[in-house]
C-alpha cells in the first residue's frame, strides 16, 4: 500500500462514514438509560454502543495516515482500539466497586484512544480527494467525537483527582462520565451554562484547550469542507 | 509624524516562513498547558515552567513572522517588535531570580509590554493571512495561532487591569495556589470562545468595556478569518479550473 493511493482508498471507504456518524451519536442517546448497578441491559448499553463505534473506526482509519520519518504512528491504532474494546467492559462487568488499580490504566488508555482518533479524523479530512455528502458526515462525526473525547478526558481528570470539576447538582442516578460529557458538549457548543465548572488550574487549562479546539474545528475544518463541497458539486454539474 | 503605508507583504516572504507555522501554533499553546504546573514558590521546574514557555513562544514568533517593513517616521516597527520581544524574554525571568519583590508599578509595566508584543504578533498574523496566496494546512495553523494570541493578549491585559484596580473583575472561587494571570487568562478564553460560564465576571465599567471589546474581537477575528481563507481558497481553485480549460 503506497501513500499515494490514500485519497483513492478513502473514497472507497465513503459508505462507512454514514455509519460512523450514527455510531458516534448512539453513546449520547443511550447514556441516560445506563446504570452501572442496574439490570443487564442498563449495564451493557454504553459498552455495546461504544464497541460499535470502535469497530467502525478500526475499519475506516488507515494505518498510513501519518509518517514521522519512516515510523507510522497509526500502525499502533488498531491494537490500541482492540485493547480498549476489551477493557471498556470492565466497569459493567465489575460494577461500581471494582478496584481503583484497574480504573486508572483503563481510563488513560481510553483517553489515549479517543485523542488518537480525533487526530486521525482531522488527518483523514485533510487527505480526502473530494468532498461529498459522506465526507461532510465524517466532518460532523468528528465534531461529536471531539465532545466525547472531552468527556472522557474530563472524567479521567476527575477520577485521578476528585474535585477537579465542581459538578453542581448531579441528577439522581447520573454517572460521572455522563455529567462530564454533558459539560464537554455544553463547552463545545459554546453555551457555557455554568452549572458544571472547572475548579482547579488543571481543569481550567483543559477547558481552554477544549474550547479553542472546538472553535477552530468548526470554523476552519467545517468551513473548508463546505467550500470544497461546493467546488466538487460545481465541477460535477 | 508621517506614517508610511506598509508595503504589500510579498507572498514569497510568507512562503519562506511557512514551514515554521505549525511549530509556532504549538508554542503558542504552551503557556496554557504549563499554567497548572507553574508556581513561584515550588521546585525549580515549577518556577521555570512559565518563563521557559514564554521564552520559547517569543523566540518562535521572532523566527516565524516575516519582517515588518512599515515605518513610523524614522522608527522601524520591526526594530520595536524585536526589541519588545527580547525585552519580554528578559523580564519574564526576573521574578524567578528576585522572588516576588519587584516594585508593583514595574510588574504592571513589564506585563503590559509583553501584552503589546503579543498584540503586535496578532496584528502581524492577520497581515500575513491577508496576503498569503494559497491556503494550506500551514496557513490554517497560523490562523489558529492568531486566535490563541488574541486570548493570551487579553489574559495579560486583564491581569494588568486587575493589578491596577483590584475591583475590575470579580474572580469567584479561585482554585488554591492559582495565579492571577492564570485565572484571568482562563476568563479571557472563556469570553473568547463565547462560553460565558459566569464564574469570573467584570465588576467595574472598565472591566465591562474590556469584556465587550474582547468578545467583539473574537467574533470578528473568526468570521473575517474564515471569509478571508475561504475566498482565497475558492479563487485559487477557480484559477486552476481556468488554467485546465485553456
Amino acid at each position: 500500500m503506497s501513500s499515494s493511493s490514500l485519497p483513492l482508498r478513502l473514497q472507497k471507504l465513503e459508505p462507512w462514514f454514514y455509519q460512523f456518524l450514527l455510531a458516534t451519536l448512539l453513546p449520547l442517546l443511550v447514556m441516560p438509560f445506563t446504570n452501572l448497578d442496574g439490570n443487564l441491559i442498563q449495564r451493557v448499553l454504553l459498552p455495546l454502543s461504544t464497541l460499535w463505534m470502535v469497530l467502525v473506526l478500526v475499519r475506516i482509519v488507515p494505518t498510513d495516515l501519518l509518517f514521522i520519518g519512516r515510523w507510522k504512528p497509526f500502525g499502533l491504532y488498531r491494537p490500541l482500539a482492540l485493547l480498549c474494546a476489551v477493557l471498556m467492559w470492565l466497569p459493567s462487568a465489575l460494577g461500581h466497586h471494582h478496584a481503583v488499580v484497574f480504573h486508572w490504566p483503563v481510563l488513560l488508555m481510553m483517553c489515549g484512544f479517543y485523542l488518537f482518533t480525533a487526530v486521525g479524523i482531522v488527518l483523514m479530512l485533510g487527505k480526502v480527494g473530494r468532498v461529498n455528502e459522506p465526507v461532510l458526515c465524517l466532518g460532523a462525526a468528528g465534531y461529536i467525537h471531539l465532545g466525547l473525547t472531552g468527556g472522557q478526558l474530563a472524567t479521567a481528570l476527575e477520577v485521578l483527582q476528585p474535585g477537579t470539576f465542581s459538578l453542581g447538582l448531579m441528577l439522581p442516578g447520573e454517572e460521572l462520565v455522563e455529567r462530564l460529557s454533558y459539560f464537554s458538549f455544553v463547552t463545545l457548543g459554546t453555551q457555557g451554562y455554568g452549572d458544571v465548572l472547572p475548579s482547579t488550574a488543571m481543569a481550567e487549562s483543559f477547558v481552554v484547550l477544549l474550547s479553542v479546539s472546538a472553535t477552530l474545528y468548526v470554523t476552519l475544518m467545517i468551513g473548508l469542507l463546505v467550500s470544497r463541497y461546493l467546488q466538487t458539486r460545481e465541477s460535477r454539474a | 509624524m508621517r506614517v508610511r503605508v506598509p508595503l504589500k507583504l510579498s507572498a514569497q516572504a510568507i512562503r519562506a516562513k511557512e514551514s515554521h507555522f505549525p511549530m509556532f501554533l504549538l508554542t503558542a499553546l504552551l503557556p496554557i498547558v504549563v499554567f497548572p504546573l507553574a508556581r513561584l514558590d515550588g521546585v525549580l521546574l515549577q518556577r521555570m515552567a512559565l518563563p521557559l514557555s514564554v521564552t520559547l513562544l517569543v523566540l518562535e514568533s521572532l523566527r516565524a513572522m516575516p519582517a515588518w517593513v512599515a515605518q513610523l517616521g524614522p522608527i522601524h516597527i520591526n526594530g520595536i517588535y524585536r526589541s519588545l520581544g527580547l525585552f519580554s524574554v528578559v523580564a519574564v525571568w526576573i521574578p524567578l531570580l528576585q522572588g516576588q519583590k519587584l516594585p508593583f508599578t514595574l510588574q504592571i509595566i513589564l506585563l503590559g509590554l509583553r501584552a503589546v508584543f503579543y498584540l503586535l504578533t496578532a496584528i502581524r498574523i492577520v497581515q500575513v493571512l491577508a496576503n498569503c496566496e494559497r491556503v494550506s494546512g500551514k496557513t490554517l495553523s497560523l490562523g489558529a495561532a492568531g486566535y490563541v494570541h488574541l486570548g493570551l493578549t487579553a489574559g495579560l491585559l486583564a491581569t494588568v487591569l486587575q493589578m491596577a484596580d483590584p475591583d475590575s473583575f470579580n474572580l469567584g472561587a479561585v482554585p488554591v495556589q492559582e495565579s492571577l494571570a492564570a485565572r484571568l487568562s482562563y476568563f479571557s478564553f472563556v469570553t473568547l470562545g463565547s462560553l460565558g460560564y459566569g464564574d469570573v465576571v467584570p465588576a467595574s465599567p472598565i472591566g465591562e468595556s474590556f469584556a465587550v471589546l474582547l468578545s467583539l474581537s473574537s467574533t470578528l477575528y473568526l468570521s473575517l478569518l474564515i471569509g478571508l481563507l475561504l475566498s482565497r481558497f475558492i479563487s485559487a481553485r477557480e484559477d486552476e479550473i481556468q488554467e485546465s480549460t485553456q
